[in-house]
């Protein structure tokens, strides 16, 4: 068998440090963010729930106390080709309203016989 | 519309695991809450599903004991100066983790602004540890390069136990009449043309004649604070006596380090960005509109002074410097007929703009000046090259930057901070001239715990 070729393509790993309540026109906001990562069709996306963390969208939250759980973080990790981040960022621009982006710069791994779902999305 | 590049910030992570104690409580806890004691701008704590790290410990959710020793990992996105602040203390709580730093650039930040300030933070943390002393024998000549050259305005002087006897500044050596004119003054000149800087080094001279040493120009009645003082009553201390810095000493009266204006200022900045965008010609930092979160802040106009000293354009520099003499704020700010900022003149502005030949006069009368003498300055010094009368206009820094009057104090501190302004022009919405504000304006809020 073939071994898979793979070379490294410049992308940038972004962090977006919201608020779980954070909403979007009724919807959570970390929902609305994946989706319209999703169908702009950016390399990849993760959500995490945080446990415990402050900053610009809490003074305190943590599991820990149920009272202090109602706004936990929640940490999306996108991951984007450098030829495409202005046109994501231009996407998420529309969503954060409070909160913090950082952007780091990563290389990506790209499998030859690995199909990105953006094709899908060409319509 | 579309994100400005705001700019970097330092990320730090942690890794440890969730059951890692602390002085008997949960470890990822204690750091979070060490983090927002000192003002951090914001961390997150995760909790992955298992991994190893520094302490080659396997970590695990263990469902069965219904206990977890799961990795967490916390975030912190924040300014370097901070994260280095905090990271000896942070590395001592670490003992089996995994540390790591990187640079990040940061796209959005907005503030979480804190109901009050931590004013209960002790000077010891926020202190910077002092590297140079010098004896009571030291020669003058030798503390006056220190004094000039150095970041700091003040010399600690400590006797061989290390106890601390005294303090030298700049400004106590201008009073005593060893130092002709203020360190700006001085270290501007050195960097104008060859006569200004020649007139400098001049003035200088008297001072090699003196065989003077530490003790004999040394303040022996050091105001001092210990580590745990309190950085609100620091701040009290330094409204009360119009002090910059305060050395801290232990109960042995030994050195542990200096605490200074702008260290408690730093405590009240929030903001993550090392290089915001600041420092443009004129701008204005524009608040974000308040949000029913954001905690009530008092904005900026409560804390300034409205008796700015304003002169306009063509106000003749005669005049500007009349007017920059008696200023209390050592600046004149210029106006249109609109009463819109148009630039800040101080005594460098007018120093280092005036023509090549005029500066020694300029600076003599500096000296003057600094000695509580009447100025006097020789005829045709400021006047132009077709005898013209120059104006202030010729002399003064248009790079100014101000501050809306609804801007928070918060907001204030932070933008003088990232930009090293010590005043700033504060402006109302339609960017005419509402008043003045300076650092210790805001420290008055730190000490009345506003």
């Amino acid at each position: 068998m073939m071994p898979t070729i793979s070379t490294f393509q410049p992308g940038k790993r972004l962090r977006l440090f919201l608020g779980e309540s954070q909403s979007w026109q009724g919807h959570p906001l970390y929902r609305a963010i994946l989706d319209a990562v999703y169908h702009y069709g950016a390399v990849a996306a993760t959500v995490q729930r945080g446990i415990e963390g402050f900053g610009p969208e809490q003074h305190l939250s943590t599991e820990r106390l149920g009272e202090m759980a109602e706004n936990l973080p929640v940490l999306i990790e996108i991951i984007e080709t450098e030829e495409d981040i202005d046109g994501l960022l231009t996407i998420l621009d529309q969503f954060v309203q409070r909160g913090l982006i950082t952007m780091t710069p990563v290389s990506i791994l790209v499998r030859d016989n690995n199909q990105s779902h953006r094709e899908h999305h060409s319509d | 519309m579309h994100f400005q590049h705001q700019g970097k910030a330092l990320v730090l992570s942690i890794y440890i695991g969730e059951a890692d104690q602390w002085h008997g409580n949960t470890l990822y806890v204690e750091i979070v809450e060490f983090l927002r004691k000192h003002g951090c701008a914001g961390a997150t704590v995760t909790r992955a599903i298992a991994g190893y790290g520094a302490g080659g410990r396997l970590h695990r959710e263990n469902i069965l004991y219904l206990s977890s020793d799961a990795p967490v990992m916390i975030q912190v996105v924040d300014h370097p100066a901070r994260i280095h602040r905090l990271l000896p203390q942070i590395s001592e709580m670490v003992t089996s983790g995994l540390i790591t730093l990187h640079e990040a650039e940061v796209l959005k930040y907005t503030h979480a602004h804190p109901h009050r300030l931590a004013r209960d933070v002790q000077v010891q943390h926020i202190m910077e540890p002092v590297v140079t002393t010098v004896s009571p024998n030291t020669a003058l000549t030798d503390i006056i390069p220190l004094l000039l050259d150095a970041p700091f305005r003040a010399l600690p002087v400590i006797d061989e136990q290390q106890h601390l006897v005294g303090i030298i500044s700049s400004g106590d050596l201008i009073d005593a009449g060893i130092l002709p004119t203020r360190r700006g003054i001085i270290n501007t000149a050195r960097t104008l043309d060859e006569q200004t800087a020649q007139a400098v080094e001049q003035s200088l001279l008297p001072i090699q004649q003196q065989q003077l040493q530490a003790k004999d120009v040394m303040n022996s009645m050091v105001r001092t604070v210990t580590p745990e003082t309190l950085i609100g009553e620091a701040a009290q201390i330094m409204l009360t006596t119009g002090l910059r810095r305060l050395p801290v000493v232990n109960t042995e009266d030994v050195l542990q380090g200096i605490v200074s204006r702008t260290d408690l200022l730093q405590v009240a900045v929030t903001s993550p960005l090392s290089h915001p965008a600041e420092s443009v010609s004129t701008t204005t930092q524009v608040p974000a509109p308040p949000t029913a979160q954001l905690a009530p802040q008092q904005p900026v106009s409560h804390y300034m002074h409205t008796n700015a000293t304003t002169v306009d354009e063509q106000t003749p520099l005669t005049d500007v410097i009349d007017a920059l003499l008696v200023s209390p704020w050592k600046r004149v700010i210029v106006v249109d007929g609109e009463y819109h900022v148009q630039g800040i003149i101080s005594d460098i502005d007018v120093l280092a703009r005036i023509q090549d030949e005029k500066r020694p006069n300029v600076l003599r009368a500096l000296m003057q000046w600094a000695r509580g003498e009447t100025v006097h300055f020789p005829i045709g010094t400021l006047h132009g090259l077709e005898g013209k009368p120059h104006t202030a206009t010729d002399v003064m820094n248009h790079d100014v930057l101000t501050i809306m009057e609804t801007a928070s104090v918060q907001e204030t501190i932070e933008m003088m901070m990232a930009s090293g302004r010590k005043l700033l022009p504060v402006v109302d919405q339609e960017r005419r001239l509402a008043g003045i504000v300076g650092r210790s304006d805001l420290l008055r809020m730190l000490a009345e715990g506003a």
